[in-house]
């Protein structure tokens, strides 16, 4: 994606979730979200997403092991 | 009496339970230090001192009437302003709560006033848990007592300032991220975060329900203990409070031996303390901690967990997906209310994906499923405290946690009980520290090698003030 690309995306994000682009450094948090974005592609797990092989979501529950 | 303010909670609870101090003569000393001190130093919020003299007086009263309620009666504390108290403001050092005056205790709260403990005050925090340093919000942040120009920690700053400084020998702070284990090794005090669900977090501001701990803070490990048996406990109305976890009874496990190891198996996560971004210095005090551990009878054998930065990424994408679903209505209205750090860090939340989530989630199970079968051989893993020194304040960015990992973040994807122990300093006089955790509610053995270790290395205990 091109950079006028990615900042009209993230604009467009922006707007969708109901925040003021007036009220934030639109810079900075772009540049926050590509790199959360990156880290998530880095540390992606197939097996965690497999429908086939992929254990069902279970939220932390302190009381039984993982 | 000489030097109250630094003694241990432990030795303080021995004299006023052998009415060689009284609560009202301790509370006195610690205000008056707070009065002289406390400008400087930010870290209360809202002091309380008023209430504290009555506390006190009551505390005595009652030990007079022959009644010694256990080793917090009559101990001042303070609690991080996350912490609901009845009647006094609760603002987490947000303006978006600026003038929030809950109708009853916190879970731990309440415990601490059921042990009789004196409720000094709110203590300054970053803002919402997850901000700062600032001087835009609420409150500027609380000053680091090694080298003012440097950042003080987060999110408990406050707490681990004032007993930095002398200030408090007690507090309460939260974690989700490392809050109370971050700030305790920059000011080189101890902080212990509990297993999750060991301690309530009904009443403690909410910043990701799926993360948040609540635990103590003191000087010592062995303090840390102390309050840990106090708050600790099932809570009805919190559905993360377990039911059925036996009391850690972490002071009781310390007291009954001496400082030896012997037989306790210890894993050096050796990839933590080589990560990217640790320091020399953090790295030479761990290796330094490890060698005082195996002198004291531990046995010592290197492993490895997933990538820390891993377990980073995990934390923030949770951390930050729950905070914007908690606290986004409130932060749209008043966006403009909040400190720019705390803005980002809450914005950032509103453009990770349902999907991203939900895989953190499953990612976090794996995670934990690896921290455990690395548990399997060991009865505590140790690695290092921080990544270093405390950084500058003017280096401190909003995201600097997406460039370098959290090292305190493992610990709160497992949900393990973990303590952040003084071990050093380095070449410029900054706290160095070293974690050490363990398996679910087996918080009092990790309490008990925090203190061992601390009892072992009597010359790392300096005081950043007289």
């Amino acid at each position: 994606m091109s950079v006028p690309d990615r900042a009209a995306t993230f604009a467009a994000l922006l707007a969708q979730s109901g925040l003021d682009p007036a009220e934030h450094d639109l810079a900075e948090l772009q540049g926050a979200w590509e790199r959360l974005t990156e880290l998530l592609e880095r540390f992606d797990s197939s097996e965690l997403d497999d429908p086939e092989r992929a254990a069902p979501l279970a939220l932390f529950d302190p009381l039984r092991k993982p | 009496m000489t030097d109250l303010h630094w003694m241990p909670l432990a030795g303080l609870a021995a004299l006023i339970a052998a009415r060689k101090l009284g609560a009202l003569e301790l509370t006195d000393a610690l205000i008056a230090r707070a009065e002289r001190l406390g400008e400087h130093y930010r870290c209360y919020l809202t002091p309380t001192f008023d209430l504290a003299r009555e506390m006190a007086r009551a505390a005595d009263a009652e030990i007079a009437r022959g009644r010694w309620r256990g080793p917090l009666h009559g101990m001042p504390v303070g609690l991080k302003d996350a912490f609901d108290t009845r009647g006094i403001r609760t603002t987490v050092a947000s303006r978006l709560f600026a003038d929030r005056v809950p109708d009853r205790d916190a879970f731990a709260v309440r415990r601490l006033l059921e042990a009789a403990a004196v409720l000094m005050g709110k203590l300054e925090c970053t803002e919402l848990c997850l901000g700062g340093p600032s001087l835009d919000g609420l409150v500027p942040h609380s000053v680091n007592p090694w080298a003012p120009e440097r950042y003080a920690g987060g999110s408990s700053s406050g707490a681990a300032v004032a007993l930095a400084t002398g200030l408090l020998p007690a507090a309460l702070g939260t974690d989700t991220g490392g809050s109370i284990r971050f700030p305790a090794a920059l000011n080189g005090v101890a902080g212990f975060k509990p297993t999750y669900g060991l301690v309530s977090l009904g009443g403690v501001f909410p910043l990701s329900h799926s993360l948040d701990h609540a635990g103590p803070m003191a000087r010592t490990s062995r303090d840390c203990a102390l309050i840990l048996d106090a708050i600790a406990g099932h809570d009805p109305d919190d559905p993360t409070s377990v039911r059925g976890a036996e009391p850690p009874r972490a002071a009781a496990a310390l007291a009954a031996g001496d400082n030896r190891l012997d037989g306790v198996r210890i894993g050096h996560v050796v990839n933590f303390t080589e990560a990217e971004g640790v320091s020399p210095d953090a790295r030479a005090a761990t290796r330094a901690a490890l060698a005082v551990l195996e002198d004291l009878g531990a046995n010592v054998q290197e492993i490895a967990l997933p990538d820390l930065m891993e377990f980073t990424v995990c934390n923030t994408t949770i951390m930050t997906s729950e905070a914007f679903a908690l606290h986004g209505p409130a932060f749209r209205r008043r966006a403009s209310d909040v400190a720019a750090f705390t803005r980002a860090r809450i914005a950032l939340g509103a453009f990770i994906r349902a999907e991203d989530y939900v895989r953190a989630q499953k990612n976090r199970r794996r995670l934990a499923r690896a921290t455990d079968a690395a548990m399997e051989r060991f009865d505590a893993l140790v690695y290092p405290g921080s990544l270093g020194a405390a950084g500058r304040i003017a280096d401190v960015r909003p995201f600097y946690y997406l460039n370098l990992p959290l090292i305190t973040a493992p610990a709160n994807i497992a949900g393990v009980p973990a303590s952040s122990v003084r071990a050093g300093f380095d070449a410029e006089g900054q706290p160095m520290a070293v974690q050490v955790t363990g398996r679910r509610f087996e918080d009092a053995l990790v309490l008990r090698i925090a203190h061992s270790f601390e009892t072992a290395t009597p010359e790392l205990d300096r005081r950043a003030i007289d």
